[in-house]
């Protein structure tokens, strides 16, 4: 079988003025699907970069990417809308819920524009926030809130999660549990995750881990036995 | 930040705050001018218009009062009225409304004000001033650009009433020039009592041109420094001065009446003298007269026995000489007769000679003759006599043979009777038969008749007896008859013979006469043959005699012609001169009876002329008797119709800029207060930076302070600058069309300047103080930190379940939106309905004073045209008129209208005043609202709102009037009605009686029949006595044009609320998107197509403005009231009303704007960097 996720010689180059910046430089991956793949890198490394590329967020110069056979590479926006809008699911660093809405009202956002969303309810119940459904994102803690960032991403049913540093805004315990709902969502639900991290002591938790280092891929290995969140100490 | 040596930081910091945001600066600068410049521009408009107007009343010396009284104004007067303190110029004037005959033919009424010095001087604009006193100059305004003005005449109609032909010296005046008056500042020229009732234009004429001493009225100018146009200190020095006017004008006018009743009674004393001298003369020269034409009558009189007697003898002549002639005539024609009778006679006497002759000849002949027959007669005798003698012996002969006849025939019948007698026997007695005596006789008998033989008795025998017997009968009666007969001529013979024997005798005796006869002849004969030559000598005598007579006759005949010829000469020479003198005597006396009509018309004439000159001198009398104390009338300037317009006009400016530059303003500093907000919002991190460097908040806060006061400080002076420039400018433009002005004078209002800049500065900074000073409060470290969202609520939608469980997710979205920022809400609702309301009022000004003409004439005043008669119209006139236009009108009714002051003790405004007995349904529809008002009943009135409004008038209330001629008239106010255009009093004509003034039914309201607009005018227009027309339809047009300069603010009133919607609507928009961007990008993120995306920002745009468009629209409906009641303009009132499609238009162009920066918006938002917006916060 093919992977669901093929990345071949994508470059992603800023004309600034007369410098050239390369982005990222001839990025080559796969990834499989049902894989918990973690992308991990310093700062400024590209990691996001890349991200966005997957997710549909962004344009590269050259290069091809095939999600799940579709070969978004060639996408005008409509089309990357589309492709965002049915398959890809984000978490944001700070979450980016929409204030005005209750938790239950953002999981319900992403349900709007969704051919089978899941319900919400259940879904918010699955991150353990049924009793928040009704309260404002101001009225609920960064992990609520990003377990209900997640919930909106889960909630569309999508093909591919993509969590850019979900614990990057989070304490510990609670960046632990956010990790350990990703993980156990990928588990049971057979979603490919990819998980944006600078934090090199999550990669055990994946099942593939690619390092990014300006802007190239540093390296790609496989983790036949990836530990459950809670054993891994960071 | 790279350090510099020279330059302090932070201000570098400002400068390249600035650089870096010129866009937004600028923007501040341009919303902050275009905020100032709107609301000093509309505020000093007002002020720059009364500043031009103030310079011109300046420069022209416009008048501060204008003296009238009833009985006008002498040198005297003016000169008194000069030497009050304080005043620096009075001036005597002359004004008169006359008419003049227009090329077309029509009269045209012109107002004649006599030229001034020194007060109310004129600009001259074309030609040259008047030198002749009968030239004149022009109205400049209204008749500045017509070709061939100048140098055409002005002919004053003989219509004019008397007195105004009196005022006037010349029949015309010769236009040599255009000029402007103080007195006439616009289009409006006012109204008048004569002609079409309306005042065409102006005319200035020279004092000379005037032929009168008595000034009609005064023009009072005060200070050349008097206080500023309109102002509350001219009012104030108007007021004080007008008591000592009044009171001098009063003691005037009692001297003046004094002087005309002294004047008059000498005119009274002069003209009663003069009548009673031409009494004197009427008398006297009446008898002389008289006396001419009864000596005339006299010796007519004289001539006509003359002539009589003529006439008499000459008759008496014709008839002698007609019974001369006939007696004459008579003789001669009997002379004649004589004559012809002699002649007759002789020739009678001629025929008889002849006659007579001729006997004698034939006696003569027959004489000869008697000779001859006496011898042959004797010769006769002799043998007659011989004959007799034969006869006689004849006779004798057979006288005998007749007696032998006898006596056979007797013995014949004896037989017979026998044989008769046997016969009987034998056949009644056949037995006899056998009787031989019988046998025998029978025999016998039988042989007798019928021959010898023997005979038997027999049947057969006694057959042939009986025959026979028969024929022997026969024979016997027949020789009886012939017997007879022979007796019968023996007896004729016997007396024939007798008679023969006296023939002869006779005839012997015959003889013996006949010669006796004979010798008689022969002697007769002898006689006759004397007589006739005595007949022959006896007729040549008379012939003889005839012919002398017949000389005689003719000689006779012929001396009677000629004299009769004669006398006939004589007579027709009599008649002709009888004739002549006839003639002659008709000449006289038709000479005379021409002479006595003459006299007898001079006589009336005279009479006449007398009698009118007393009853003239009545009148006058009883004129002077009514001639009353002196009224008199201190007028202010609020009196000139163009100096009260001019207010007004500057009003309706002041009125739309008492409302909408604050709009602007508040707009301005709205969008201003924003920006700022916003950029002390986005500087939060740095401010925190700077803070936990260790600035203080003053150096921090100043960077944002300096920024927005500059930007408020330069908005400030260059919308300041460019306000009290342009907009003066653009609305002079619209108001230069109708005041006769020269250029705007600018006026910059320092006050106005500084306040306006003082208030965008502390907007300005005051806004950015508040943001400096509430992120300053904050701890560094909470402002690195992105700024806390705003918090999620609910809204009290979602409390109504009913509502909000049937709203699609994401409608309750926005909604939730939309009362998320309070702030926002109010301002966005303010903005767009502000903006609605701005729109709503400038269509609705628009409305109001366009559509005031369409509800007058549509829905008040439906007749088509109004017709004003040279004189009162009586019912037969009237009739001809509806007869004569019978084709072009349908319906008409006649009314009195003439112009009234109306009064009161602060107030006098003119109004029409009309009076009607019919009804005026179909002409005029009475209404108030949507109530009919009834027309009043006597002594009452129906007055429209503007009226009502300006006296503050209500039901119940009494108004009073008067006419030019200082008539009153109170009258109860019935009920008001709803007019726009000039002002009505509406009375019965019985009312009308009642009052002393004009009663003349001398106008018409007339409709014309569908589809014959023009030619009906026409045909009205060329009546018999028709003045003036004036079509609705017309006066439609002329107002139409009038205010279409008024257009131009309201097209102006609309740009600017479409600016002003713009602006607020892209400003929170722009704010909207900026603060939501991170959201916005969530959403792009979460897969929302960009349609998506914008109705999820835009929706909420949409609704506010929808509602903001709905709070707008009553606002507009109050703000235009408002407004509405600022615009105060004489003789028209603006209905307030505010059409469904400007409603409509208003919302329409309101969302249309929403529509148009959604659009732009829409962009922005595409172009919303996804994973930039998204990017963590370092």
């Amino acid at each position: 079988m093919s992977a669901f996720i093929e990345v071949s010689n994508v470059c992603k180059t800023y004309q600034m003025g007369e410098v050239r910046i390369d982005a990222l430089s001839d990025i080559n991956f796969e990834i499989n699907k049902g894989e918990i793949c973690i992308i991990v890198g310093p700062s400024g490394a590209g990691k996001t970069t890349l991200l966005n590329m997957l997710g549909g967020m962004d344009t590269f110069t050259s290069g091809k990417i095939v999600v799940d056979g579709q070969d978004i590479s060639g996408y005008n926006a409509k089309q990357l809308t589309t492709y965002r809008r049915y398959d890809v699911g984000f978490v944001f660093q700070f979450y980016n819920l929409v204030q005005n809405l209750t938790a239950l009202e953002n999981v319900e956002l992403a349900n709007q524009i969704s051919k089978e969303p899941l319900d919400a309810m259940d879904v918010l119940e699955r991150v353990g926030l049924k009793e928040r459904s009704q309260n404002f994102p101001a009225q609920l803690s960064g992990g609520e809130q990003q377990r209900v960032a997640i919930a909106r991403a889960l909630a569309k049913n999508p093909k591919l999660l993509l969590c850019d540093e979900p614990t990057g805004a989070l304490d510990y315990v609670t960046g632990k549990a956010i990790l350990k709902l990703l993980q156990d969502t990928a588990r049971v639900s057979g979603m490919t995750v990819i998980i944006i991290t600078h934090n090199q002591a999550l990669c055990d938790m994946a099942d593939r881990v690619i390092t990014v280092r300006n802007g190239k891929i540093g390296s790609m290995k496989l983790n036949p036995n990836p530990r459950p969140v809670e054993e891994i100490e960071w | 930040m790279k350090k510099s040596r020279r330059r302090d930081p932070r201000r570098l910091m400002i400068w390249r705050t600035i650089r870096g945001s010129v866009g937004r600066y600028v923007a501040i600068v341009a919303i902050i001018a275009l905020g100032a410049s709107m609301f000093s521009g509309l505020k000093v408009t007002t002020s720059a218009m009364i500043k031009t107007g103030d310079k011109y009343y300046r420069e022209q010396s416009f008048y501060d009062f204008q003296l009238m009284s009833t009985l006008g104004i002498t040198d005297e007067d003016i000169e008194a009225i000069g030497n009050i303190e304080g005043v620096s110029k009075a001036a005597g004037s002359l004004s008169v409304d006359f008419m003049f005959d227009t090329k077309d033919g029509t009269a045209s009424v012109v107002r004649a004000h006599m030229l001034t010095d020194g007060v109310n001087d004129i600009k001259l604009h074309s030609g040259r001033m008047p030198e002749s006193p009968n030239e004149c100059l022009a109205d400049a305004f209204l008749l500045g650009s017509d070709e061939g003005l100048i140098g055409s005449e002005i002919k004053v109609s003989e219509n004019n009433k008397e007195d105004t032909l009196d005022l006037l010296k010349y029949d015309s005046y010769t236009i040599v020039g255009t000029a402007f008056s103080p007195l006439y500042i616009n289009y409006e020229r006012g109204t008048t009592a004569i002609g079409t009732g309306s005042v065409s234009s102006f005319l200035l004429i020279p004092r000379d041109g005037f032929d009168t001493d008595v000034f009609t009225e005064a023009y009072v100018k005060l200070s050349d420094d008097s206080p500023y146009l309109y102002s509350d200190e001219y009012e104030a020095l108007a007021d004080s001065f007008e008591p000592k006017l009044t009171q001098i004008m009063e003691e005037r006018g009692v001297i003046r009446y004094d002087d005309i009743m002294a004047e008059a009674n000498e005119e009274i004393a002069d003209a009663e003298k003069e009548l009673k001298d031409g009494w004197e003369e009427y008398y006297s020269e009446k008898a002389d007269a008289e006396k001419e034409l009864y000596d005339a009558k006299i010796e007519l009189a004289d001539a006509r026995i003359e002539i009589d007697d003529g006439w008499k003898e000459y008759y008496d002549g014709l008839e002698e000489f007609e019974s001369e002639k006939k007696k004459g005539e008579n003789e001669l024609y009997d002379a004649k007769r004589e004559l012809e009778d002699a002649y007759q006679t002789l020739m009678d006497a001629e025929a008889e000679y002849e006659e007579g002759y001729q006997e004698y000849m034939d006696g003569q002949v027959d004489y000869a003759h008697g000779v001859t027959a006496y011898y042959s007669g004797l010769e006769q005798y002799e043998a007659g006599a011989k004959e007799f003698e034969a006869g006689k012996a004849q006779f004798d002969a057979y006288s005998k043979q007749l007696e032998e006849a006898d006596k056979l025939l007797k013995e014949s019948d004896k037989q017979l009777t026998q044989a008769e007698g046997l016969y009987s026997a034998l056949q009644y007695n056949t037995s006899s038969w056998t009787n031989p005596m019988m046998i025998y006789a029978f025999d016998a008998a039988m042989d007798g008749l019928v021959g010898a033989g023997d005979y038997t008795i027999t049947d057969e025998n006694l057959g042939i007896f009986n025959s026979a017997l028969g024929a022997a009968r026969d024979e016997y009666n027949k020789g009886v008859k012939e017997l007879e007969a022979g007796k019968a001529e023996l007896d004729k013979n016997l007396e024939t013979m007798k008679e023969a024997e006296g023939e002869i005798a006779s005839a012997a005796l015959g003889l013996e006469e006949g010669w006796e006869k004979l010798e008689d002849a022969k002697l007769q004969l002898a006689d006759a043959k004397k007589e006739i030559e005595d007949g022959r000598k006896e007729l040549d005598d008379g012939w003889q005699e005839y012919y002398d007579g017949l000389e005689e006759y003719e000689d006779g005949k012929k001396t009677f012609y000629e004299e009769i010829n004669k006398a006939r000469k004589e007579l027709d020479d009599a008649y002709i001169e009888l004739t002549d003198a006839e003639e002659e005597y008709a000449d006289g006396l038709e000479e005379y009876e021409d002479g006595l009509k003459e006299f007898n018309e001079e006589i009336a004439d005279a009479q006449k002329e007398l009698y009118d000159g007393e009853q003239e001198l009545s009148d006058a009398k009883k004129d002077i008797a009514e001639i009353e104390p002196a009224s008199v009338y201190v007028l202010g300037r609020e009196s000139n119709n163009g100096y009260s317009c001019f207010e007004s006009d500057s009003q309706i400016v002041d009125g739309v800029a008492r409302v909408f530059p604050i709009f602007f303003f508040l707009v301005a500093a709205l969008v201003c207060m924003t920006t700022m907000t916003r950029m002390v919002d986005d500087d939060r991190t740095q401010i925190g930076v700077m803070k936990a460097i260790g600035y203080s908040g003053f150096d921090i806060s100043k960077k944002y302070i300096i920024y927005a006061g500059s930007a408020a400080l330069f908005g400030s002076v260059i919308g300041m600058i460019l306000g009290s420039w342009l907009f003066p400018k653009v609305i002079w433009l619209a108001y230069k069309m109708m005041y006769g002005f020269g250029e705007i004078e600018f006026f910059f209002d320092w006050y106005l300047a500084v306040g306006v800049t003082l208030g965008y500065l502390a907007c300005n900074i005051g806004a950015t103080l508040m943001s400096c000073l509430g992120e300053l409060r904050q701890v560094p470290a909470q402002l690195i930190r992105p700024k806390t969202p705003k918090a999620g609520k609910r809204i009290f939608m979602e409390y109504i379940p009913f509502i909000w469980n049937r709203m699609k997710f994401l409608h309750k979205v926005s909604f939730r939106n939309i009362f998320r920022y309070t702030k926002r809400l109010i301002m966005m609702l303010l903005g767009i309905g502000g903006c609605t309301a701005l729109l709503v009022t400038g269509f609705g000004i628009g409305d109001s004073i366009k559509e005031f003409v369409n509800y007058q004439y549509d829905e008040i005043s439906i007749y088509d045209c109004v017709v004003s008669f040279s004189e009162d119209m009586d019912d037969f006139e009237r009739a001809y008129f509806l007869e004569e236009n019978k084709g072009s009108i349908s319906d008409a009714v006649f009314l009195h209208m003439s112009s009234v002051e109306i009064e009161s003790d602060e107030l006098v405004k003119s109004s029409y005043f009309c009076a009607v007995n019919d009804d005026l349904e179909g002409f005029m529809d009475f209404h108030n609202g949507s109530r009919k008002v009834e027309y009043p009943k006597d002594g009452g009135c129906i007055i429209n709102i503007k009226i009502a409004q300006n006296f503050g008038l209500e039901k119940g209330d009494t108004i009073k009037v008067r006419d030019e001629d200082m008539n009153y008239l109170t009258l109860t106010v019935e009920d008001i009605y709803e007019n726009y255009v000039f002002n009505y009093i509406y009375v019965t004509y019985d009312t009308l009686n009642s009052w002393n003034g004009s009663r003349d039914i001398q106008c018409a309201y007339v409709n014309f029949n569908e589809n014959s607009e023009g030619s009906a005018l026409a045909s009205v227009t060329g009546s018999e006595k028709v003045a003036g027309v004036q079509s609705s339809l017309d006066i439609r047009t002329r107002l139409g044009n009038m205010l279409s300069s008024l257009d131009f603010i309201v097209v102006f009133i609309t740009f600017c609320a479409g600016a002003l919607a713009f602006i607020v609507l892209y400003n929170l928009t722009n704010i909207n998107i900026t603060e939501r961007i991170r959201e916005i990008a969530t959403i792009k993120v979460l897969g929302f197509y960009p349609g998506e995306t914008a109705s999820y920002v835009f929706r909420e745009n949409f609704v506010l403005s929808i509602m903001g468009a709905i709070l707008g629209l009553p606002l507009g409906k109050l703000l235009h009231a408002y407004v509405m009641a600022q615009i105060n303009i004489d003789m028209i009132h603006f209905d307030p009303r505010i059409t469904a499609i400007s409603f409509l238009m208003s919302a329409v162009f309101t969302l249309a704007f929403a529509g148009v920066v959604n659009f732009v918006m829409y962009f922005k938002l595409k172009k919303i960097d996804m994973a930039e917006s998204l990017k963590s916060v370092e």
